[in-house]
Order: C-alpha cells, then structure tokens, then sequence
C-alpha cells in the first residue's frame, strides 16, 4: 500500500513539474511577444544600439571602469 | 584568511580555495560526480577543498562567484531585445534556467554551505580571469590578456596587474557579440565537434588542411588597427538562435556543416582546410590582441588566460611573435580557472598581506592513499605487485613502455586544468608511429587523427624540440604551447610528432614532478628517448579519472596493458571481471551555449 | 532551508536586480524582467517546491 502511495505521489509531482514547465513556456512567449516585443520596437524607432553592430567606429575596444578592489567584489551586479 | 572561489550554472563547474594567499586545493566538480563539464554547483570540489584544508564551512572568511550574474543577465536581454522576433526559443530557454536557477546564486552558496550572505562576493569574469593568470604567474608586474566566449559582456579583455601594491586592472575590452571563441566555437559546431568541448579537435584537425578559406574568415570580421575587431552577424545565430551558431550564409560559402559523429573529418580535405583556415585566423587575430597588451601597458610580460588561451597553436605563435620577453598562461584556462582566479584576486583585495604565490605544479587536486589504491585493486580482483620504491616502479614502468605496451600512470595529486601532466595519464612509448592509432583506437576509442603529446625531461626539451636553449618557457611546463620537433629526431617521435611536425610538449620540472621526471629518465636509459606519449587517463567523452576506483574501471574498460596505481603495479586481468559501474560515465550534464 | 527564509532571500536578489538595472539607467528592462519574475512566481506555485529546481531543463 505505502509503495502505490509513494508510487503515485511520484507520478504526481514529475506531472506537475511538466505542466509548471509547458505552463513556463507558454506565459514565456506570451511575455516574449507582449512585453519584450513592444520595448524592442520602441527602442529600434529610438535608434538605440544595444549591441554596438552599427555605425562605423573606429576601434571595438570599451574602457573599463576599475572601482577599488573590495568595493569591486560586492554585489552580484 | 580562508576565501573559497567558485564556478558553475555555465561550463565546468569548479572550486578553488586559497588560504592566506595560496591555492591549497583546486578542482572541478566533474572529476567527482564523474559527468563530463558538469555545471552544477561544484557541492563535491568544495567537500574535497575544505577537507584537504581541514577546514569546515563556518571558517571560510569570503566565497566568491567568478562572474556577475546581474550584468550577464542584463546582457541576455539586450541581446534577445536587438534580435527580436528572431530570438523567441533564446529568450525562453535563457529566461527558463535564469528564473529556476542561475538568478538565485547567492541564496544557493547559502543553502549549499550555510555561509552569511555578506560573506558571499562577485568578481567580474575577465576579471576573474585576469587573476588566475597574473596572481600564479612570477611576475612583479605584467599585462594580462584574457580571451573567452562571453563573460557577462565582455569577450576579450587588456589590463595590467602589479604585485606590491597591490593592483589588478582591465583597461579595454571587447564586448559581445563579438567576440574571438565564439567565432571558434562557430566553427567547432560547423565541423560538428560539440561547442565548449571539441574545440581542440578544430586545433588537432587544421594541421591536415590548407588554409584556403581564411580570407573568407577574415570577411567575417572586421578589424580595426588596435588589434580589436567587430564580428559581421550575418554570418552568425548565436546571438538569438539556442541551438545554432552559424547561419546559412555560412553554409554557402563553406559548403555543408558536418553532421556530428559522422565519417572521419580528418578524410575530408574540405573540412580539414576550414579548420586550418579558422585557425590561422584564431592566430592572427590573437597576436593583434596580444601585441596592443604589448602596446598599451608596455609590459614585457604577458599574462594570458581565458578559453582561447588553451589554443596551444596560437600560443606558440604569441610567444614567438607577440613581442613579449615573457608569457605566463593559466593551465585552466576555461571557466573552472574562473574559480581560482575569482579567489585569488578577493585573497589580495581583502587582505593586507597575502602570500606572494606562484603557481609551478597543478597538482592541486586530491591525493589517494596506497591503501585505497590496494583496495581499489583488490575489489577488482586484480593481481598487482608492490614496486619497490620510486625507481624500481619507473624501471618497470619503462621497460613495459619500451616493449609496445600501454600503461595507466595514476599518481599523488590530480592536476587542476584540462591538461594531465603526468598525475592522471596514459603513457605509451613516442617513438613508434603505429602506437598513436594503437592508443587512439585502442584505448582511448576515439578518431583517429588525433595527435598525442610528449612530456619530456625538461632539460633535454630544447634537444628534441624547437624551443631556445635553457629552461623551457613556463607554457611548457603545463602543455600549453606547441612546438616543432626538431626534424631529425621525428622519426624517434614518430607518435607524438603531427603531420605539420608540431607537437604539444610538456617539459618535465625535476622540482616539481620528481616522479614523472624520473619515469622520463628512465625511458630516455632504456629506448634513447627521454620522454614518453602522454594523454589524460580518461576514454572518449568522460572526465579526466580522479580516484583509483576510477582509474581500475577505466583500465579494465579499455585496452591498456598495465596500470601504475601508486605504488603498485598490474599488468593482469581479473579472474572474474566486476560489472562496471553504472554511474560511470552514463550521462552528461545537458548541453548548454555560453552566451546565455 | 526554511521557505519563507528561501523566499525573503530571493526577494532579496530581486531588489538587488532592480537596484542594479535603475543604477545602470536599463530601465527598459525592468518591464520584461517584472513580467519574467511574474511568471517564474507562477510555475513555482504550479510546481512541486521540491521539484522546482529540475523544471528548466524540460524548457
């Protein structure tokens, strides 16, 4: 009996994690079309760049910005 | 202070810990876990780091991730944004793994280790990168160049370290997309070696080519005077597409891509002469990045890590021509050397007088007692002699290579990097040429075209090989570099010697490998030839073997003659062969692209 | 690790996130990332808390 219980309570739970992803998916594209899609229209009309791939530059080198060493190491961003 | 560096969620997940200064234990997770580039937070290295330190969790005084997950998710965006409506199964996919995981780094080191948050810290990639090299390099001061695929934006990065005060800076980088591996990778898929993993079979497959098709390369990119370069997106899906990297302009104008697994790319001229040409490029490119490090800081020094930096070619070539009186390179310079180099650098942030380090040996990965290697070898039924002492092991080792046969050399501690130098190997004698398909298909089960190295006696290197009279350049010592075998001697390095006369060499420091400096020797006594054929104790698509449990499951899986476990030696089959285990080698972590 | 300690971290991070996208002036983003966070908020609920760290690699 517990078996058949435990049994089951598996299938239960690798069904809910394939519905939660196919639901992940589906509420994805719908931000992908819906959200993402209208901010990288507006931002092409904007002419914004965010890639650096347009205009003719003279070199692909960015400076970059050294903050001292301890500060530098915190935080995720 | 006890300050533990980690990498995972991309590639090669690894921890490194470093005490007061010093690297005391380093590795990957997939030595452990046995899954080859495993990316899950490395819970095994860390076990095996702490322990060898004799260290708990609670005394760790920093843990610091290798990247910044905000900035690299920040680039994920931008670029599913600037491909929109083209980059729809990127953004699901990336934002799929970012909610479920990758966003939630800092509570997962919590969870995992139990260490408080304000101890968990973030160094940049390239940063990260940056310190591998330049904090384990000799250096008082020097340039640091790394090259990857993608870090959180930058691809390429130029700065300068120097030692006392202390001081590790990036100049410039280079920002996705472009970037130098990810225009190899695209290749490594075209020529259908899996991306992250078969870009040395580019490298090992370019010498059968010619390089034709390089000004076609050089049409993807667009250079500018400073050594840095745009890549033309028109030739390229990385950037919005999960499961491709090159598009169908690509197709057109090298033909077909070749579908993974299929024939012998080594028997078609045309895929042979793209490798050649993506890898001359891959030079070319290097040496502008190189020589402007050279230009900018003015350092005569070069240190050099990141994925690209394990281009052993190319590396060659940048210590002959970029300029540089000296180069320094990370062994592992993919992302596990992340781990180490986050760490190192947060050792010299924090602290106010770490020890200076310099890194000579890699082995920094776990030690197995005799007595677990006898056992090992017991549990396989296994019959083995105990040698006595070190040369009575190498004079047998020797004379079994010299007599044709193939031995497993798994000894002291496992190197930290790609590479085995000589702690987790296959030896094979280097001079016959039939002994590279022997160990190739043989033992190792894979293509045949693929060249061995050599690990010869440091001090007669410069006799066998192309290299300046004197100690070999520090490359060397971790077989970073290649060099061409001195024309007559091929015919006595017939195996480790590849069609264009090169070969991958490592040169043996008596100092810090007495063991495997002394089995060289002893070959050089018995065949003339100081050296012997080297590859990492692994078969085709699993981890380098960590523990002698791994290394008697490996030897009875392949074709090797003998195995030199320790002391002990085997050169018998069991009586009643084990079943091999079942999680070995079984599954891999499931594939992944770097750019997100 | 208890689940409302697991969730006042990640609320946490999420604050940490907004923090960095506002200090870097990538207020665009912070649509998109509030309409993703919102739907991970979701597959959480509709999954097994247990489960929830195998999901992605069926997306």
């Amino acid at each position: 009996m517990r078996a058949i219980l435990a049994d089951a309570r598996r299938r239960l739970l690798a069904g809910a994690v394939r519905v939660a992803a196919a639901l992940g998916a589906v509420l994805l594209a719908v931000v992908y079309w819906l959200v993402l899609g209208p901010v990288a229209l507006t931002l092409r009309v904007l002419g914004v760049d965010l890639l650096g791939v347009r205009g003719k530059p003279s070199t692909a080198w960015t400076p970059v910005e050294n903050p001292d060493p301890k500060p530098r190491l915190e935080g995720a961003g | 202070m006890n300050i533990l560096g980690l990498s995972f969620d991309y590639h090669d997940a690894a921890a490194a810990l470093v005490v007061d200064g010093v690297p005391v234990a380093a590795a990957p997770e997939e030595r452990f876990s046995r899954l080859k580039h495993d990316r899950r937070l490395p819970a095994r290295s860390v076990e095996f780091c702490l322990g060898r330190a004799g260290l708990t969790a609670g005394d760790l005084d920093a843990v610091v991730f290798y990247e910044k997950p905000f900035r690299k998710l920040s680039r994920i965006l931008a670029g599913a944004v600037s491909t929109f409506p083209s980059s729809g199964a990127l953004f699901r996919r990336a934002m799929g793994a970012w909610i479920d995981e990758r966003l939630w780094v800092g509570p997962r080191i919590e969870a995992a280790l139990g260490v408080a948050p304000e101890k968990i810290l973030y160094c940049e990639h390239h940063l990260s990168h940056a310190a591998s090299a330049f904090l384990c390099s000799p250096y008082e001061a020097a340039a640091t160049l790394t090259v990857d695929g993608v870090g959180e934006w930058a691809t390429a990065a130029i700065g300068r370290g120097s030692r006392a005060p202390f001081r590790l800076s990036l100049d410039v980088e280079m920002r996705y997309p472009h970037s130098l591996g990810l225009l190899y990778s695209a290749f490594t898929a075209y020529l259908g070696f899996e991306v992250n993993e078969g870009e040395y079979k580019v490298m090992g497959l370019a010498p059968y080519g010619t390089p034709r098709y390089a000004d076609a390369v050089r049409g993807m990119i667009r250079p500018f005077s400073d050594g840095s370069f745009r890549l033309d997106l028109d030739w390229f899906e990385f950037h919005r597409d999960p499961a491709r990297s090159f598009s169908r302009k690509f197709e057109d104008a090298f033909g077909p891509a070749r579908a993974p697994g299929s024939g012998d790319p080594a028997g078609d001229k045309r895929l042979c002469d793209v490798a050649a040409s993506v890898q001359l490029v891959c030079e070319e490119l290097m040496l502008g990045l190189a020589r402007e490090a050279r230009r900018r800081t003015g350092s005569p020094n070069l240190c050099l890590a990141g994925g690209v930096a394990l281009n052993a070619v190319s590396n060659a070539r940048l210590l002959r021509e970029a300029g540089f009186g000296s180069v320094w390179i990370q062994p592992a310079g993919g992302d596990a050397g992340g781990a180490l180099g986050a760490a190192l650098y947060a050792a010299h942030a924090l602290e106010k007088s770490p020890a200076r380090y310099e890194m000579r040996t890699a082995a920094l990965g776990p030690e197995h007692a005799a007595a677990e290697a006898a056992g090992a070898l017991k549990a396989a039924g296994l019959p083995f002699v105990e040698t006595r002492g070190e040369d009575d092991l190498c004079e047998r080792v020797s004379g079994l290579l010299a007599g044709g046969k193939v031995v497993g050399w798994h000894q002291g501690r496992s190197e930290w990097g790609p590479r085995a130098l000589g702690q987790r190997s296959i030896l094979a004698d280097p001079r016959p040429a039939a002994m590279k398909d022997t160990v190739n298909a043989k033992i190792k089960f894979r293509e045949l075209y693929r060249p061995f190295a050599p690990s010869v006696c440091a001090a007669a290197a410069a006799e066998w090989f192309d290299l300046p009279p004197g100690p070999a350049p520090d490359p060397y010592r971790f077989m970073l570099a290649t060099a061409q075998t001195r024309p007559d001697r091929r015919e006595r390095l017939a195996a480790v010697t590849h069609v264009d006369g090169s070969s991958r060499v490592q040169a043996i420091d008596p100092a810090q490998s007495p063991l495997f400096h002394r089995l060289a020797e002893s070959m050089g006594r018995v065949t003339g030839v100081p050296a012997t054929l080297n590859t990492s104790f692994n078969l085709k698509g699993e981890p380098i073997v960590e523990t002698p449990a791994d290394a008697v499951s490996t030897f009875l899986a392949s074709g090797m003659d003998a195995l030199a476990l320790g002391p002990f030696l085997t050169t018998g089959r069991p009586e009643n062969p084990q079943p091999r285990r079942q999680t070995w080698g079984s599954s891999r972590t499931p594939p992944d692209a770097s750019a997100w | 690790m208890g689940i409302v300690k697991d969730a006042a971290r990640r609320v946490g991070v999420v604050n940490g996130l907004f923090a960095f996208l506002w200090r870097n002036r990538l207020w665009w983003m912070i649509p998109i990332f509030l309409a993703v966070l919102v739907v991970g908020f979701i597959v959480a609920l509709a999954a097994h808390p247990a489960a929830a760290p195998f999901i992605y690699t069926l997306f």
